[in-house]
Order: C-alpha cells, then structure tokens, then sequence
C-alpha cells in the first residue's frame, strides 16, 4: 500500500505571458503513497493550483518530471496523456464543470462512454451506483441546474470515479460551496478515499479541510514548506483507512 | 476502436445539445440553411423553366417535333397530299400537317410590314399547332373559307399598345376587318380578319394564315405543293426517332428538330448559367458565414466546458465531431425544410402564377440532379464551416480554454 503512486522530481512551472515569466513552482519534490488523501495547502498564489495541473496532467512542468504508476509522464504525447485522464485520473473542478444538456447520470456515465463501448456497457449500471454513493441516487435524471452547488460538485466527483481511477484531484472542491454542503463534499471524498483506497490529492485553503486529510502539503511561493510534523502528527505518513473518521459522519444525507 | 467510441460520444453530444440546448438558436439556423437553400435552388430552376418555356413554344407553335423542307436549291415539296399521307402512316407519328408561303406582305390602311402568309389546312394544322386554340379574337379559319386571315397578334395590333411589337403592327385591326395581301407574284389580295391568336411567343405571333382552298383560287399553280411539313410526334416518340421512321419516304429532304432550332439561343443559356452560378457562390458563402457564425458563438459561451470535457479526457476528435454532427443536422434539417418549401409550395404556386417571360409563361422545374448536387454541397458548406473555429478551440491549451480569459 506504500508503492509512491504519484513521484515528484525536482518539478518547476514558469509561466510566460510574452516577455513576462512568472515562476509559480520552483524544483518542488514530493511523493505520494497510493491510497494516501492529501491536502495541498498554501497562501493564495502560492502555487497550488499549478502543482495540481501538472500532477493532473492537464499541463506540463517547465523543468523537473513527474511518474504516476512508476510511468514517466511529463514527456508523454498529448493522446497518451488524454487517455491516461481518462482511464486512470479523475479531476474535479472547483465550479461549473457539468455538461449543462447532460443529466447527471450522462454526466457521470459519458467518461465510460469515451472509453469504448465494452467498458460503457458494463458502466451504465456503475454510474447509477456511483449517484447513490454521493447521496444522490434521486437526482439521476435531473439536468446541473437542476442540482444545488453541492449537489453540482457531488456529481462531478462521481464523474471522476466512473471509470476506476488509481488518483483523484481535486482543486478547492468547496471553494463555492456554504460549509454544510463542503462538508458533505469533504466527507463523501474522505469515504470513497477509505472505502475504495482511491488516492485523493485536493487543495484547499480552508484549514477545516486539512481535517480531512491523511497528510498535509504546504506549498509557500511555489517551495514545499516543512512545517515539521508537530501540527498534523496524526495525518503525517498515516495510511487512508485510519483518518479521523470519527469526526466524519455518513455522507449523502445532505440536502 | 476509438474511432467508433468518438462517433458515439459525438453523436450522444450533438443529440443532448440539438435537443435540450437553445432552441431557439437551432430554430434559427434551420430556417437559414431553408432560405439558403431555396435562393439556392431558385434560380436554377427558373432557368430550367424558362429553357423549357422555349422548347415547348417551339414546338407547339413553330416547328412541330420535326420540321422538314425542301432539299437543298428545291423550293417546294411537290405531291404534298400523298406525301403528308405517307407520314400520316409512318411509325411514330401522332400527325402532320403543311404550309405554303403565298404572301410576303399586309397592309391595312396606311399601316403595312413584310410579313410571311401561309397557306394551310385548317383541321391539320390544328392537330399540330396550337395557335387554333390560343384565339384572343374572332374565329377560326373554315377549310373553305377562300376569303379570310387568321392573323397572329403581333400583326394585328388588336389596339393592344401594351404589345412589345405594337409599333410595327397594323395597330387597330380586329376580327371582320379588311386586311391586303401583296402575294408572291407581286398581286394584291384582299382578305377579311377572321381571328387573331396569341401564344405569348415572338416567333409565332408574327404569323399570318389563309386556307389552301384560297391559296388554290388565288395561285392555282401552287395546289398540292408546301414549303415546309410538319410532324408531330406520337407520346414516347423522340424526333430522333421520327427523322429514322420518314427520311425513306422521299428522299432529297431536309429535315430539323426543335433541338437543333433551339441551339441557337445556346449563348443565352450559357450565360444564365454564368450568373446562376455566381448566385450560387453568394448563396454559399451567406450559408457558410451563418454556420461559421452559429459555431463560434456557441463556442465561445463553451470555451470553459470544453476544456473541461479535455481535462477529463473526452477526446478531442470526440468534441470536434458533436459540433460537425450539430452543424450538419442543423442544416440537414433546414435543406429537407427549403426542398420542403420549394417542391410543395414554391413549384405548385408558380405553376399556377407563372412567370410572364418575353418567349411565354415559366414556371419552375425541379431538377433532381441539380438538387442532389446543392445538398451535397451544402453540407459540406456547414461541415467546413463548423470544423474551423471548433478546431480552433480543442487544439488551444486545456490551460487556456478553462481558466484563460
Ligand atoms: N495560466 C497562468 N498564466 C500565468 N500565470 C499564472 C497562471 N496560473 C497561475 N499563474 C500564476 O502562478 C502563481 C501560482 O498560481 P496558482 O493558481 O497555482 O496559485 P494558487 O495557490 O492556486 O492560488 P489560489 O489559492 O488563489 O487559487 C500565481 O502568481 C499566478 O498568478
Ligand atoms: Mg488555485
């Protein structure tokens, strides 16, 4: 259960905007167990952002490389990485990110779609299964605008589940959320993190979530911080399954 | 493989979003592409009917579906009765009639022109022609009637000054007016204006006609001799066909069909096909900005949800095909409404109001061929149109397309 899943090596992201190059991550190294749900935490612009895109493989670091599975990716086309995405990467944005034609079962069941039609069909039954996971089993039919915020993003992570991911991301999942439906948010994460020992990689900036956490990332100035272990003894190297789960009740009742 | 998976989560994409997505939008696209698609096939059409406007004139007025005439330095066909009835008897033939030129000019009054009379016989030549039917005054010509004219409507005038060729007609000449004949021979003959006809056509309301039986009181050499024979042709009977099933019957004889006649008015319709393809070209590129314009309007308002759909890894090929699926379906959907329009509406409605053409009425023809073609090209109008700035957005960075500006 402690194979990294997720290798960072000496990784830099330098922006440039025309003339102007604006450094945001600088020779960052990390490595992340599999089953680990880590918390990203840092000022704002401090660079969380941009460590998740490029763990996410949504971009590529100026300088450094990055292994998911053992794999080096950060050279990897541009198809592989898509089908790497798909298959084994779930992301879920911090707003807005349904298909507003889509219900929320197509949105959920469309990722197994693309997948090609001997994964969809065995998905179709899963997607439903995954809406019952989020507590939203009734809402299957329902359209995003249907859907509370809360419920938008319960949606989305069920999307991001549909096709068996190893990783989940997460980039301030209850930014736009009221604490109640963040909290239920963070919990149904925190549950699908122990149940199914799905990796979970998310930002936050909100210290209540780093509750959540199994381990707590400081990210200042795009630099790794070490904050020493004092404050999150429990969480430093613990495994998922012993997170503070007393603390976390049964997700999904939540309107 | 993946192929087939993009198909399928295009098709899925493009259907949720033709159904659930701005109905109002799509609504009006569609009735675009349909009014494109009509001024598309328009014109065309209406060149089609007026092309066929003049053959039909010709041959229901002029020259038949074949028109023979003496060989080359001959005047006349001679034994003209037999002859006729020989071609009466000819495989093919539905009938056949004759004329005889016996007068070159009419005067009346103070008014007078060259003008060609012929002799004919008035129940023949109402099987072939239709001007016996297309009276606008007075009577028909009675097989002895040695002393009237039937006078097309050019040369009478009828005090009809809306007439393009009032000018250079007798003007006010009307059904029991004295009309004279300068015939061949340089004699004058009066003759009374029995009716007038009018088919709408230049080169046959210029017509003048006596019967034979006067033609035999005035010019008695002239009995069973014609100039010209015409031959209609049986339903199915091409004239083709008709010049194989005659030419035995007399050899030495020139023979013409509305075909060859109507080739000298080839340059016209080269040009009308020169400005119907530069319509075409306009129409084409209004279809094409309005398909370009829909898909990148809805593009723009999507730039965030597409790079998301990448981010998730829906593929690119995939988002590229809903849009072309929406373009195409769209404007599938606004063809089949124009073709809709056009073929129920538009045609019947011309049909029963023509179009009033200097060479007669014109309606539309419907050409299946021409159609198929703007489909064609039409869709691949919209297709090109939607791949251009839908390709713009799935090959931007992902970075770009959901948190750029
Ligand atoms: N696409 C971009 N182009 C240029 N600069 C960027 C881009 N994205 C981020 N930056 C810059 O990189 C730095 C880090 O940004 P990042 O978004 O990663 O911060 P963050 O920690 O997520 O902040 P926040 O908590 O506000 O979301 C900032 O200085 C930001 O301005
Ligand atoms: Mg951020």
């Amino acid at each position: 259960m402690n194979d990294p899943i997720i290798v960072v090596e000496n990784v830099s992201k330098i922006y440039r905007l025309g003339a102007v190059s604006v450094p945001a991550l600088f020779e960052v190294t990390l490595e992340i167990a599999s089953g680990e749900m880590v918390c990203i935490m840092g000022k704002s612009g401090s660079g969380k952002s941009t460590l998740l895109r490029q763990l996410s493989l949504i971009d590529r670091p100026s300088a450094g490389r990055i292994l998911l599975h053992g794999q080096e990716v950060t050279h990897l086309a541009e198809r592989h990485r898509t089908l790497l995405r798909l298959s084994s990467l779930g992301y879920v944005f911090q707003e807005y990110a349904l298909i507003p034609e889509l219900t929320a079962w197509e949105n959920v069941f469309l990722p197994a779609m693309m997948l090609g039609e001997a994964r969809a069909a065995a998905y179709r039954r899963r997607a439903h299964d995954l809406l019952e996971q989020v507590g939203l089993g009734e809402r299957a039919r329902h359209r995003p605008r249907e859907l509370s915020g809360g419920e938008q993003q319960r949606v989305a992570i069920a999307r991001a589940l549909i096709n068996s991911p190893t990783i989940v991301f997460a980039d301030e999942p209850t930014a736009n959320l009221d604490s109640i439906a963040g909290a239920t948010v963070m919990q149904t994460l925190t549950r699908l993190n122990r149940d199914t020992g799905v990796t979970i990689v998310f930002v936050s900036h909100d210290p209540d979530d780093g509750a959540y956490a199994s381990r707590l990332v400081h990210l200042g100035d795009g630099r790794l911080i070490d904050l020493g272990p004092a404050a999150d003894t429990p969480a430093a190297d613990t495994p998922a399954a012993d997170t503070p789960a007393a603390d976390t009740p049964a997700a999904g009742g939540a309107s | 493989m993946r192929l087939l998976a993009n198909i399928r989560v295009a098709a899925f994409l493009a259907a949720r979003s033709l159904i659930r997505g701005n109905a109002g939008v799509s609504l009006l696209s569609i009735l675009m592409m349909a009014v494109i698609f009509i001024s598309v096939l328009f014109l065309p059409s209406l060149i089609s009917g007026a092309i066929e406007a003049i053959t039909t004139q010709i041959t229901s007025t002029t020259a038949s579906d074949l028109l023979i005439s003496p060989g080359a330095g001959a005047q006349i066909i001679t034994e003209k009765t037999a002859y006729l009835d020989e071609v009466r008897a000819a495989s093919g033939v539905a009938a056949a009639t004759s004329t005889l030129r016996i007068g070159t000019e009419i005067a009346h009054g103070s008014e007078s022109n060259a003008w060609g009379v012929d002799a004919i016989d008035p129940a023949s030549y109402a099987a072939v022609f239709t001007s016996p039917g297309h009276l606008v005054e007075g009577t028909y010509l009675d097989p002895d009637d040695t002393t009237g004219i039937l006078l097309g409507i050019d040369i009478a005038g009828a005090d009809d000054t809306t007439l393009r060729a009032y000018a250079n007609s007798l003007k006010t000449v009307h059904p029991g007016d004295t009309v004279e004949v300068t015939l061949a021979g340089g004699a004058r003959a009066p003759f009374t204006v029995r009716g007038i006809y009018r088919n709408y056509f230049p080169l046959s309301d210029a017509g003048a006609f006596v019967t034979e039986a006067a033609a035999a009181r005035l010019l008695p050499q002239s009995l069973n001799t014609a100039n010209r024979v015409y031959v209609k042709a049986a339903a199915g009977t091409t004239s083709d066909q008709l010049v194989s099933a005659v030419t035995g019957i007399r050899p030495g004889l020139k023979y013409q069909t509305p075909e060859q006649l109507t080739a000298a008015i080839q340059d016209q319709i080269d040009t009308f096909d020169l400005i119907n393809n530069i319509m075409r070209v306009i129409s084409l590129l209004v279809a094409a900005i309005t398909v370009f314009i829909v898909t990148y309007v809805d593009l723009a308002a999507r730039r965030r949800q597409i790079g998301i759909e990448r981010a998730i890894g829906i593929r690119s090929g995939a988002i590229v095909g809903s849009y072309l699926i929406k373009a195409v379906v769209t404007a599938g959907i606004g063809i089949l409404l124009g073709l809709a329009a056009f073929v129920l509406a538009i045609i019947p409605y011309v049909a029963a109001h023509p179009f009033r053409f200097p060479n007669g009425p014109v309606a539309l023809v419907f050409d299946p061929r021409i159609t198929a073609q703007n489909v064609v090209i039409l869709l691949l109008v919209a297709l090109f149109s939607a791949l251009i700035p839908t390709w713009r957005t799935v090959t931007m960075k992902i970075l770009d397309a959901i948190w750029g500006t």
